[in-house]
């Protein structure tokens, strides 16, 4: 009798791809099977593995409480995959859909301490940092610019470092592997009193009152690490 | 006594010395400042009153942590070491005025205090904001590379 069940060799399996990825490494992962997310508003939900912002209304929002209390304010780390499947930008001013930790579930007009990264577009589109320290979303886009541009859909690995009270890096790839920048890294004066992040959290911002930009972005393989600079494993 | 003028080119710098100038210029005075956003909007800036926390006298800084509404656990350990090293006198007179969970932190400060930057900006990094343990997370350990960029990782 053979050991092995010879059934295997003629069975086909599907392919790994990315969302199937455990990331056992780290602590705090959420590959969006289910949706644990509270929405407010009708652009983001969580389907396909995903999820998905269709951003062209202001101040639609979604959050997690992924870790239960508040991460350190000194160090953690952030990986997420973004998928950006349509971009149209007609007219400035601005809309952006950031990914990140907060410290409110409030509204994104309501203050708040907040880090994040993602699309972010006035006259062209660019991955950047958001970062806001006791004040609404709206004043927090934009403060840390990575200078990594995107024209159209794309597929992108935003990384957030907390490396201290005082020191943020944002990081744009271009490989799942984090090995190949998009951009050059990006490290931030942060106010030490940006603390207390504890929600995973997506807002959008749109300030426009004709709502002419849209922009649809896709999030996938979001994981945290707390207390650490130094990303885990993706293995 | 006063201390020098933190050394501002190291601002960026993602080490002990680095920190100990950022948090330092959280404190400071800043100007007023108009900037034109994003949107093209003019968003005027008040001038944010502050001290330098190298020279500025006792009381000023002891008002800070009476009355500043937010403050970081960072911030506080910054300022109780910058207060130990240039007023230890004065500092140790505060014992009545320290809130009673502050108080192993409070004479923790006292006696390991020293002038030198470095015991300053530790209170920005993971496990070194305070030193009674109690921000501490355990399994964690600050690395210090040949390159000087400190690093927090799990043992």
């Amino acid at each position: 009798m053979s050991l092995f069940n010879q059934d295997f060799l003629s069975r086909s399996f599907p392919s790994q791809n990315r969302s199937t990825t455990p990331y056992t490494a780290w602590t705090y992962v959420d590959q969006f099977d289910t949706d644990l997310w509270t929405h407010s508003g009708g652009d983001n939900t969580v389907s396909g593995g995903e999820l998905n912002s269709v951003l062209q209304r202001a101040q639609h929002y979604s959050y997690y409480d992924i870790k239960g209390s508040a991460f350190s304010d000194t160090s953690w780390v952030m990986r997420v995959t973004a998928r950006l499947s349509s971009v149209s930008i007609t007219a400035n001013p601005n809309i952006t859909c950031p990914m990140g930790l907060r410290d409110v579930t409030t509204g994104t007009g309501s203050a708040a301490d907040y880090i994040g990264i993602g699309p972010f577009q006035v006259a062209a589109g660019t991955w950047d940092g958001a970062e806001g320290d006791g004040v609404s979303m709206q004043s927090a886009q934009g403060a840390a610019v990575t200078g990594a541009v995107y024209t159209g859909a794309e597929t992108r690995y935003l990384q957030i470092i907390r490396q201290s009270a005082t020191l943020t890096d944002f990081q744009v790839y271009e490989d799942s592997d984090f090995s190949t920048l998009d951009n050059e890294a990006l490290s931030h004066t942060t106010p030490s009193t940006n603390d207390g992040l504890r929600y995973a959290f997506i807002g959008g911002r749109n300030d426009a009152a004709s709502e002419t930009n849209t922009c649809t972005v896709h999030y996938d393989d979001l994981r945290f690490e707390d207390a650490t600079t130094t990303p885990p494993s993706d293995a | 006594m006063n201390l020098p003028m933190f050394d501002q080119s190291k601002v960026k710098e993602q080490s002990f010395e680095g920190e100990a100038v950022r948090l330092s210029n959280e404190f400071r005075s800043k100007p007023a400042k108009t900037i034109i956003d994003s949107d093209g909007i003019r968003q005027d800036i008040p001038a944010k009153i502050g001290f330098d926390v190298e020279t500025a006298d006792f009381n000023i800084i002891k008002n800070w942590i009476l009355t500043s509404k937010k403050q970081s656990d960072s911030q506080i350990a910054f300022i109780n070491r910058i207060l130990t090293v240039r007023f230890p006198t004065e500092y140790a007179g505060l014992r009545n005025e320290i809130l009673t969970d502050y108080r192993d932190e409070y004479e923790l400060i006292q006696s390991e205090g020293k002038n030198d930057i470095d015991f300053f900006g530790r209170t920005g990094f993971q496990n070194n904001v305070r030193l009674d343990g109690s921000l501490t997370e355990p399994g964690r350990e600050l690395i210090i590379p040949r390159n000087g960029k400190i690093s927090i990782r799990k043992k």
